[in-house]
């Protein structure tokens, strides 16, 4: 009759390592195909050899290369049911005002977006007397939470002296009756500030269960669509609220970053040339001076350097420059061809950029010093937009397959294995990993011809829209 | 107890007009409190958390002045209030996302405020050829070389002339590889009028990637209008 409630928590602790550990399921071409990639990439110099065997694979089975990978399930579906009911104030144990809803919502809303969570429907609490319960074990009714389904519940009450609400809350184990050990205790808050203690809550709560504590309330930098074909620099929290646009000069503000000092970075495409600003502490700094085109600057904090894309005559290429825009320094020099989108590995050592040197955009690295450079993917004819996990094995990025369709995908630095996240959902571009590598924010078409930002587990599962604004694009995650 | 205040208040404005302002009476405190909450528009959905703690203030100031509490019901007006002016602003700042949400399950509305207006980003002169491009490609066609030849003659017939090569991609792929091949467009057409004759610090290329699109559909004909550069007089 018992639930194995520590198996689930067992798997859960386990499970960023056992779903990255785990090969993809598909039919035996897929697997011989990510297995020649795999191997081509692990001999350092894959040369155009294993490519050619990819290739030549495919085209006996009468496919594109890109379309033998696809989803695949990733895993058991051990996500914990857990209950939130509406915190109730102190006292008349009622929720009058709405505060309580308000707060549980926003707690609900992050567990079901981390994945980890099944929140169950509030509707079927209706077997639990919610007004004879309080915070304390004593008054929880776990025979009852227990056949509402749930393995975990999550309490909070309430009280308002004067402007500030204080929150006390508490979480239990219905499997075994007895309270989980949180270290949140009694909070006092100010009004605006209800939101920030609930998502801190449930990254508390996310750190008890997976040993990292979550990154809800986080927030999201992106470009969007303002008046005319003006974009605008605008950022939100993990989900969607708590909007502020930055206060810059109206022009086509795209490619946002968060910089140096606390501020931002954005590329303005202008008729006197594209280049790289940095808008922080209300002030703005023009830090590059290119006649024809700088752009999509990247931000290594711990070296303090700024990656970009430069062009002076003609070529595309890296450069790298300090964060006031001194030093600067041209990485690649590749002829006739597309270098861009430079995105640091986590230590600042590594660079990934897209070039198309070999006809079609794919991704290579490249040491911060200019040597060592290798190109990375050697399946499909357009991957993009690179974006290095922050735990340095995994670069996230947008490819094209063959229908023309843009999805996001995977591929481990170290064994070359590629995963694909997204499929069938419209298109799905421009990935940014979460600061605790868990989550992926992408833009996608599938609600809409403009791209509207979106969620997804590391594996492609739980996608989940963060935001019904249209028009939001290269969202780029704190880190 | 609320007659007493009155009449004391009224008292003291014969002597001396003194401290009624400042004394404002608890009845019109709560109405002007009661009157921010209405005021607060969608505050209700879109900051519910202070619009919450304005409530509750406003309640709490209601149930006082009840109570014959005058000092407490003034406080927690004033109270309600600055919450209920708090919440409106927080809901400002959430609107947009808020107020599509309400409307998310209504897809078709949605999609119809996809249709983005604007146009193209400059306003073209008719004596100059936009020059189109293939997908994903960055040389010149043989039309393409048509168009640009007339190009240059009128580039050539005005000498003073100089140009901006605003040049764009369709909407397919991702921002900045787009940014990068619209540059390459801009590029190649630059080459190719310098070969044929145009001082080339006549012309600069300002690539615009996908960010200007000069149609909105998703047809392929208009993705091919959109893969293009504009020649615009300076």
């Amino acid at each position: 009759m018992k639930r194995s409630w520590p198996y689930i928590l067992g798997l859960l602790m386990l499970m960023p390592a056992g779903v990255s550990a785990q090969q993809p399921d598909g039919d035996k071409a897929a697997k011989a195909a990510l297995d020649g990639a795999g191997r081509a990439s692990e001999s350092g110099q894959p040369g155009e050899a294993g490519q050619t065997a990819i290739n030549d694979q495919a085209i006996a089975l009468g496919v594109d290369p890109l379309s033998l990978i696809t989803v695949t399930p990733g895993g058991p579906p051990v996500r914990i049911p857990i209950a939130v009911p509406d915190s109730m104030k102190i006292g008349d144990n009622i929720d009058e005002a709405g505060l309580g809803r308000a707060l549980a919502e926003v707690i609900r809303n992050d567990l079901t977006m981390s994945g980890l969570f099944e929140v169950l429907p509030v509707e079927t609490y209706g077997l639990v007397n919610a007004a004879k319960e309080g915070v304390t074990q004593s008054t929880i009714q776990f025979d009852s939470w227990y056949n509402v389904g749930a393995s975990v519940l999550v309490k909070a009450h309430y009280k308002v002296t004067h402007d500030k609400a204080e929150f006390e809350f508490a979480v239990f184990n219905i499997d075994s009756a007895s309270p989980v050990p949180l270290s949140m205790g009694k909070r006092q808050v100010n009004p605006g500030n209800v939101r920030a203690v609930a998502h801190e809550f449930v990254n508390k709560l996310i750190g008890y269960f997976t040993g990292t504590d979550g990154v809800f309330g986080t927030r999201i930098l992106f470009a969007a669509q303002g008046r005319n074909n003006f974009r605008t620099i605008r950022s939100f929290e993990t989900d969607g609220f708590g909007g502020s646009t930055y206060d810059v000069p109206e022009a086509i503000n795209v490619m946002p970053e968060w910089g140096p000092k606390g501020g931002v970075l954005y590329t303005q495409l202008s008729t006197k040339g594209d280049n790289i600003f940095l808008y922080a502490g209300k002030a703005l700094t023009q830090l590059t001076d290119f006649e024809g085109w700088a752009s999509g600057a990247d931000y290594c904090p711990k070296a303090g350097k700024i990656a970009f894309t430069g062009a002076r005559e003609q070529n595309g290429n890296i450069y790298v420059m300090d964060a006031d825009g001194s030093n600067l320094v041209q990485l690649t020099d590749m002829p006739d061809s597309i270098q861009t989108s430079p995105s640091w590995s986590p230590d600042c050592k590594r660079l990934a950029f897209v070039s198309s040197y070999s006809g079609k955009p794919q991704i290579y690295i490249i040491n911060a010093d200019g040597t060592g450079m290798r190109r990375l993917t050697w399946v499909g004819n357009y991957n993009t937009t690179p974006d290095w996990s922050p735990k340095g094995d995994l670069i996230a990025f947008t490819a094209r397959d063959e229908r023309n369709v843009f999805d996001i995908f995977t591929i481990n630095v170290n064994t070359g294995e590629v995963m694909r996240l997204t499929q069938d959902q419209g298109h799905n571009r421009e990935p940014s990993w979460s600061p605790d590598g868990r989550y992926i924010v992408f833009e996608s078409t599938r609600d809409g011809k403009q791209p509207r930002l979106y969620l997804m587990n590391q594996d492609g599962r739980w996608q989940t829209r963060i935001s019904a604004t249209p028009g939001l694009k290269t969202p780029v995650w704190h880190p | 107890m609320k007659r007493i205040f009155m009449t004391s208040c009224l008292v003291m404005g014969l002597i001396g007009a003194v401290g009624c302002a400042s004394q404002e009476p608890a009845t019109d405190l709560l109405k002007d409190a009661a009157a921010a909450m209405e005021n607060t528009g969608n505050a209700k959905e879109c900051a519910a958390e202070t619009y919450a703690l304005a409530q509750n203030a406003l309640k709490e100031a209601q149930a006082a002045q009840e109570a014959g509490d005058v000092e407490t019901a003034r406080q927690k007006a004033r109270l309600a209030q600055t919450l209920a002016k708090q919440a409106k602003e927080e809901a400002e700042m959430n609107a947009e996302e808020c107020e599509r949400r309400k409307h998310a399950s209504a897809a078709v509305e949605e999609i119809l405020n996809d249709e983005l207006t604007g146009g193209p980003a400059f306003v073209l002169d008719d004596s100059f050829k936009v020059i189109y491009f293939d997908f994903d490609e960055s040389f010149l066609s043989t039309s393409a070389v048509q168009d640009l030849q007339a190009n240059v003659a009128v580039l050539k017939a005005k000498p003073e002339m100089r140009v901006i090569l605003a040049a764009h991609t369709d909407d397919r792929g991702t921002t900045e590889y787009n940014l990068a091949l619209s540059q390459r467009r801009g590029d190649a057409v630059k080459a190719h009028a310098v070969s044929l004759g145009v001082d080339a610090s006549r012309m600069s290329v300002v690539p615009y990637g996908k960010e200007m699109p000069a149609s909105h559909g998703t047809r392929e004909q208009d993705y091919a209008l959109n893969r293009r550069v504009e020649f615009v007089a300076r």
